[in-house]
């Protein structure tokens, strides 16, 4: 058994190995973004670290920008990503989100009064196809009926505004998913994936050793 | 031996034919300029105007802008119109464009301008400078080397924002998606209200020549706006004034903000 545990890899380097299988995740937590966006009668919470992964079971919370007061509270999902029904604000009331992720970071968006009246799928222009599309965007929030905050969302909404929605929704929620897609595709081998190659080699050495003195025998 | 006023007067015309020589306009180099009145957009303002223009940007001397063609903001792919939201300005006393743009949510924005063709006499040429510059927002910095999809476009391999005066930026010269090897780029510094004199007309526009892969690298000794201009001539024609088919001269041009170095607390 000693003799064996010598052959192999010496027992200080297998600890720093694994303590660098274990921080991997956290060297990339260097810095946190929030953003957050009305949808209807709820609003969105989206947190990534600096490196693109979403913030997994991180605390959110909503003040009144004007009384400071906090009014939601919460924790984002797997997917980074914390939706709450929209609180009631005034005319000049803006709500400021606070994400706090991994070991003490912090980051906060303001949404507006702007932000919060004026409902972005609607105002944000139409994607791709509609290139040569004379809909003006933003600053002017124009062409589509911005929708008073008290009137119900599911009224009377035409065909293709519902398509629109649709495409917009969908395009997205596929955005992060084309991005992971891509990266993975360009990441490299992991760490994980390095210290198996690793140990399959060490394991073929030990084999061919073990093979060598039974010839010798 | 020559007489005094003959040798004086020879002096003086030789001099001047050197001066009409020597720096006609039309030898500074032409540059699609698109100059947002930041690079980085922060929660506390969520605003940036754009200028946008045909200038020489060392000289400041301008030439007047028909309304592009097209213009346009790219963000995560998805292209909006803005055309519509361009109102007429003035840029170095000449015909000029400017529009405002507010962000919405964290992202690297891309705008790009696809001018009405230039026609340019004194070169009997007609000139396009798809222009482009990047607007970070709200602390995102993914994919900012992504194409548009221009005709002719510089990816930059520096992230073109974040930088300083004396940073070396680096560039790739696109053609119909395809990497061009040895494309020759002419740099230029936007000279502000013209406060700056170059040495001679060589330093007004820098020339490199970027590698096999279509990459080039430079250096820029100060803080301001850079522009990068990748020249070819297009595989058509156009016809002239005179109705002649004329040359067409493309331009991958791609403006950078370069910050100064910061000052200790």
């Amino acid at each position: 058994m000693r003799t064996i545990l010598h052959a192999s890899v010496p027992v200080h380097v297998v600890v720093l190995l694994g303590a660098l299988l274990l921080f991997h995740e956290a060297a990339y937590a260097h810095g946190i973004r929030v953003f957050a966006y009305t949808s209807g009668p709820e609003i969105i919470v989206e947190g990534k670290f600096s490196s693109g992964r979403a913030t997994i079971n991180s605390k959110v919370k909503v003040f009144s920008d004007k009384s400071g007061k906090l009014l939601v509270e919460g924790r984002t999902g797997k997917d980074g990503v914390f939706t709450f029904a929209r609180p009631r604000t005034g005319p000049d009331e803006g709500l400021k989100i606070v994400l706090v992720a991994g070991e003490g970071h912090q980051a906060q968006w303001t949404m507006t009064p702007e932000d919060l009246n004026e409902e972005p799928m609607v105002a944000e222009p139409a994607p791709a196809p509609a290139e040569s599309s004379p809909e003006q965007p933003a600053p002017v929030p124009a062409a589509p009926p911005v929708k008073a905050a008290g009137t119900p969302p599911a009224q009377a909404i035409d065909t293709s505004a519902l398509a629109e929605l649709v495409s917009r929704s969908v395009a997205r929620e596929i955005a992060p998913l084309k991005r992971m897609m891509m990266e993975e595709m360009n990441r490299g081998p992991s760490m994980t994936e390095i210290i198996g190659g690793i140990g399959w080699l060490v394991g073929i050495a030990g084999l061919l050793a073990a093979l060598g003195a039974l010839k010798k025998k | 031996m020559y007489r005094q006023k003959e040798n004086t007067i020879t002096i003086l015309i030789s001099a001047l034919a050197f001066l009409v020589v020597a720096i006609p306009v039309s030898a500074l180099a032409h540059f699609g300029m698109l100059i947002p009145d930041k690079n980085i957009v922060t929660q506390e303002n969520r605003t940036a105007g754009l200028t946008l223009s045909f200038s020489h940007p060392f000289a400041g001397i301008g030439m007047d802008m028909a309304k592009p063609a097209r213009f346009f903001v790219d963000l995560d792919g998805r292209k909006t119109d803005l055309a519509a939201t361009l109102k007429p300005a003035t840029v170095m006393d000449h015909k000029a464009w400017q529009t405002s743009y507010r962000f919405k949510r964290p992202g690297v924005y891309i705008f790009g301008v696809e001018p009405q063709p230039y026609w340019e006499p004194a070169e009997d040429t007609f000139i396009i400078h798809y222009t482009k510059t990047e607007i970070a927002a709200f602390g995102a910095d993914e994919d900012w080397d992504r194409p548009v999809g221009l005709k002719t476009e510089i990816i930059p391999l520096l992230r073109p924002f974040g930088n300083y005066g004396g940073n070396a930026f680096v560039g790739k010269v696109l053609m119909d998606g395809k990497p061009v090897p040895g494309a020759e780029v002419e740099v230029e510094f936007y000279n502000r209200g013209n406060r700056l004199s170059a040495p001679s007309e060589y330093h007004v526009t820098q020339v490199i020549k970027a590698d096999n892969e279509g990459i080039f690298t430079f250096t820029c000794p100060a803080a301001g706006w850079w522009g990068f201009a990748a020249l070819s001539e297009a595989d058509f024609k156009l016809k002239g004034p005179d109705g002649k088919d004329k040359d067409v001269e493309l331009g991958a041009v791609l403006w950078i903000y370069l910050d100064n170095w910061p000052t200790a607390k």
